[in-house]
């Protein structure tokens, strides 16, 4: 973490307030003193009243004395008297069950300097980019992704456990504090963190813990950042880690994992939009979770069935090479092999039909039902399909209360419901509802009584169960179903692989059931829009003819194996969908956006029978074997969508009126805001700005028309001028060719053409 | 008895609380509890709902927009209380923004000066603008003893007929406007 430097008396006077004002007693004021070279702070906490002298401003070393004992500034505040960071470090290895499966992981920087990322071991990487963090004057936001499975939230947990151990041990200066976002969805960024110091018994607020994130004390984790952007029409939630990123003020270092990329575009797309406040200053990072290598599947296998006599160690590997042959997918998934294994060790049979994930279902199961879910003569309590219907009750209640992990009150509930309803209230009642949180798939929560599925890839599993179940039967309430949360890819997928699709009316059907779902009027409508456009991925894709298409946006996703003849999108927004391999003959468009979507001009064909021209599409993200362009450029694009039949040849955007030069210039800056925001052009990553002759004239324009703000700001003894976005660089360079709705960017354009024309 | 899907109660939390001075988060879980009880008590006899979505109006952000303390354990509360109840899922939400305008955080909800009692600003407004814009879609349940809340109600009420109930600790007919409450559709309730 960077250190804190010298600054003026003025700038530490304001700070401490800032710093301490969380810690005071409501009511209080602080009170400051300050001569030439000490400040004096006085104040109550828990109605003692204390004091503190500071000093060092000018030395490099900024010293706290209280007491008669003398800190460095940031020792201070994670001393017992404040932070009590090593209280909390006690409490976070209390809190971390004690048999936690942890597999290595590695992971990569996809946004490496010399562009070829290579992977590594995931938790020192983390460690590195957070040791690292205030090196860009931002807060820095470090953005976790990896397929389901791959092991994210595993990595983040034990990042947590391992540097909260190395802190006792003095070998850490900061605490990781993970923050369980998994489907928060409304409760929000607020809700999840004041929970987790709750359950960690600590008396930090939300407030005392931005004070301790900007002083590099706390990095907080936030485990399900997406669901927080996928909630209550996605902005709802978002402003609560907004207005958390705010209170940074451009320092420390945030954690946050997501299912895919898709959401750290979200992220940088409404971060400022849901700023109260404008002046978050951000740097996002992106880290991937690696999911498995044949190597590693191999070398993990071979390990496990290391301690077996030769034979049955060579029996074994053969047997649970053959379940995952044809099941490439769930070979790279660590946690879902381990529990492979386990069975496989265990002696148990796996039945054979169904795919790899029904079968590992099935069998623990039956193990659960013939093993250990047994009254005291030793007769099953519950059928298979008893069993089964509580887990997926179970996954729907979490889903439906928008949480992961049931409190012990809705178990109870919960059990006694779907035992009472299958006439089972009887004697065995309360042992099944006595081992739930010991049963298969399900571990504690965080709170006592609490049950939590092990894994998201089983809650996906039974929730799924739930889905098919309403769209086959057709059963009321789908709406509020998909309206919840924005639905992960996994349900949609397991659910759709059940449903009879044999005909193009059966999908059809099952799109209008959808599409009516997603219509109806909520609060929670941008979110139920989304969630049926994941189902809807799934349902196109394969070979599908003369469906219709409605009211549903495409949240990400892929679209690479649809094959689709005469179909009709009305009222869809695809979202940065991957359509590099996607096949459209025939289809027709009204009131479709394609935003970003990704396209190869080899593989992809997109006929849309003429209904759509380069108006449609908002930026596009041209696949080639040198990797993907993102480009906004609008002839680009036009030859691009030209090349796959997206647009007729002819559909060219009008011929600019300015030099090339500013689009150059401008195309540095939006992606410069890619990664951060606000920028400095000191940063290296921008020298073509500084090198360009002509980018003082822009940068006064763009200041001029409000689409950039300047701010000073000192945070490493040095003031640096930023450059605030206020509008999308991407909508500015659109205006060049399309014209703009927005008056300062027709004016900036206006402006930019007479003093910078095209070059004859 | 047949149960609704969902019921959004708008519990107006200062004014219907009943330990008046709280001095930590198991205490406002315990007044919440109670309050909830209550709700569950009114949904019984009139119409049960399998779902309630509690928005909580108090003074929660200061003028700076951060948490007051009483937010900062009414959300840790919150995430207490959220689960099953008495076979009926409740869905606390700690309202800081209007919900026909969630993005927009609102700050200044609670006001302190030293020497001045402190006052909470926009909750009562905020409450009835929320309680006409959700009834269009939802029934809802207003709990406070609040007069000025009572407003909202039966505006809500005036538009959506048989949408809005008014809970509160008084008896109904004790009000001075119970009769107009009740000639406007704004059917009122008490604790019990």
């Amino acid at each position: 973490m960077a250190t804190l430097a010298a600054q003026n008396i003025d700038w530490w006077q304001e700070r401490l307030r800032r710093d301490l004002q969380p810690f005071i007693d409501p009511g209080t004021e602080l009170s400051l003193e300050s001569t030439a070279r000490t400040i004096k702070v006085d104040w109550f906490q828990r109605s003692v009243q204390r004091s503190i002298s500071v000093s060092g401003f000018f030395e490099g070393t900024v010293v706290v004395e209280a007491n008669g004992r003398q800190e460095t500034y940031a020792g201070f505040f994670a001393g017992p008297s404040m932070g009590d960071l090593a209280g909390l470090a006690k409490m976070m290895l209390q809190a971390q069950p004690k048999d936690k499966l942890y597999i290595r992981t590695r992971a990569r920087a996809l946004d490496a300097p010399d562009g070829k990322p290579s992977y590594e071991d995931a938790i020192t990487l983390i460690r590195r980019e957070i040791d690292g963090a205030g090196e860009d004057d931002n807060t820095l936001l470090l953005v976790i992704t990896g397929e389901p499975g791959a092991g994210k939230t595993c990595v983040l947990q034990e990042v947590v456990r391992s540097t909260a151990s190395a802190y006792l041990g003095g070998g850490s200066k900061h605490l990781y504090l993970y923050i369980n976002a998994q489907g928060r969805a409304l409760a929000r960024f607020n809700e999840a963190l004041a929970t987790e110091l709750q359950d960690l018994r600590s008396q930090l607020t939300y407030h005392t813990i931005s004070t301790l994130v900007r002083l590099g004390l706390v990095v907080p984790i936030v485990d399900g950042f997406d669901e927080l952007l996928g909630a209550g029409g996605y902005d709802d939630a978002f402003s609560s880690l907004s207005a958390f990123l705010e209170e940074l003020d451009g320092m420390g270092a945030m954690v946050a994992s997501a299912r895919s990329t898709y959401y750290e575009h979200e992220f940088v797309l409404r971060a400022n939009r849901t700023s109260s406040l404008g002046s978050q200053a951000w740097t996002q990072r992106p880290i991937e979770i690696a999911a498995w290598s044949d190597s590693e599947f191999e070398n993990y296998v071979t390990e496990v069935c290391g301690g077996l006599p030769i034979e049955e160690a060579t029996a074994k590997r053969a047997e649970i090479r053959g379940l995952f042959d044809g099941h490439e997918d769930l070979k790279r998934k660590p946690f879902f092999v381990a529990r492979v294994v386990e069975l496989v060790l265990e002696g148990k049979s796996f039945s054979k039909q169904g795919s790899l994930l029904e079968r590992l279902v099935s069998a623990y199961l039956l193990r659960e039902q013939t093993e250990k879910l047994l009254d005291r003569a030793g007769k099953a309590l519950l059928s298979m399909e008893q069993l089964e219907q509580l887990y997926s009750e179970l996954a729907e209640e979490m889903w439906n209360q928008e949480t992961r992990q049931l409190d012990a009150r809705s178990v109870r509930e919960l059990a006694e419901w779907v035992l009472l309803a299958n006439d089972e209230g009887g004697p065995g009642s309360p042992i099944v509802v006595q081992r739930m949180p010991t049963m298969a798939f399900l571990g504690t929560g965080s709170r006592p009584g609490s049950v939590t599925f092990e894994h998201e890839s089983f809650f996906n599993y039974f929730l799924a169960i739930r889905l098919r179940e309403k769209l086959a039967s057709a059963q009321p309430g789908l709406e509020r179903f998909l309206g919840r949360s924005v639905l992960p890819n996994e349900v949609a997928e397991h659910a759709v692989i059940g449903l009879d699709l044999n005909s193009n009316q059966a999908i059809q059907k099952a799109l209008d059931q959808i599409q009516a779902a997603a219509m109806k009027p909520s609060l929670n409508g941008p979110t139920a829009r989304e969630s049926g456009g994941v189902i809807v991925l799934e349902l196109l894709n394969g070979s599908r003819e003369g469906v219709v298409v409605r009211h549903v946006d495409f949240p990400g996703g892929d679209l690479r194996r649809a094959q689709l003849v005469n179909v009709t999108f009305e009222d869809v927004e695809f979202r940065r969908t991957d359509l590099s391999r996607s096949s459209f003959v025939l289809c027709r468009a009204q009131g479709t956006t394609l935003v970003e979507v990704t396209v190869d001009t080899g593989t992809t064909k997109l006929d849309f029978s003429g209904t759509v021209d380069l108006s449609a599409f908002r930026g596009l993200r041209v696949h080639s074997n040198q990797g993907t362009k993102v480009t906004y450029e609008p002839t680009e694009m036009a030859s691009a969508l030209a090349a796959i039949g997206a647009i007729h040849p002819l559909d060219t955007p009008a011929v600019r009126k300015v030099d090339e030069e500013v689009l150059r210039v401008l195309d540095v800056l939006a992606r410069g805001y890619l990664r951060s925001n606000p920028i400095t052009v000191e940063d290296f990553k921008l020298n073509a700005l500084k090198r360009s002759s002509i980018w003082p004239g822009i940068e006064d324009a763009l200041v001029r028309h409000g689409i950039v703000s300047p701010e000073t700001r000192e945070t490493r003894g040095t003031k640096k001028v930023f450059l605030r976005r206020k509008i999308d660089l991407w909508t500015v360079i659109e205006g060049f060719s399309q014209g703009s709705q927005l008056p300062e960017v027709a004016e900036f354009c206006k402006e930019i053409e007479a003093a910078f024309p095209v070059k004859l | 008895m047949q149960r609704e899907d969902l019921v959004i109660a708008l519990v107006d939390y200062d004014n219907v609380r009943l330990v008046r001075r709280e001095h930590t988060s198991s205490e406002v879980l315990q007044n919440l509890d109670e309050i909830v009880e209550r709700l569950l008590d009114h949904l019984e006899r009139h119409r049960p709902a399998l779902e309630v979505r509690l928005r909580l109006y108090g003074g929660w952000t200061d003028f700076r927009g951060q948490y007051t303390l009483q937010a900062e354990w009414i959300l840790a509360a919150a995430a207490t209380l959220r689960g099953l109840k008495r076979r009926t899922r409740i869905l606390p939400d700690v309202v800081t923004a209007l919900a026909a305008l969630p993005t927009h955080q609102l700050r200044g909800m609670f006001r302190q000066r030293p020497g001045v009692p402190a006052v909470q600003k926009m909750v009562d407004t905020m409450l009835c603008s929320d309680a006409v814009f959700l009834a269009a879609t939802t029934r809802v349940i207003v709990v406070s003893d609040d007069d000025d809340v009572m407003v909202g109600g039966l505006a809500a009420a005036t538009q959506h007929p048989t949408q809005v109930h008014l809970l509160r600790r008084r008896k109904a007919g004790t009000g001075l406007n119970d009769f107009v409450c009740r000639g406007a559709g704004l059917d009122l309730f008490a604790m019990e």
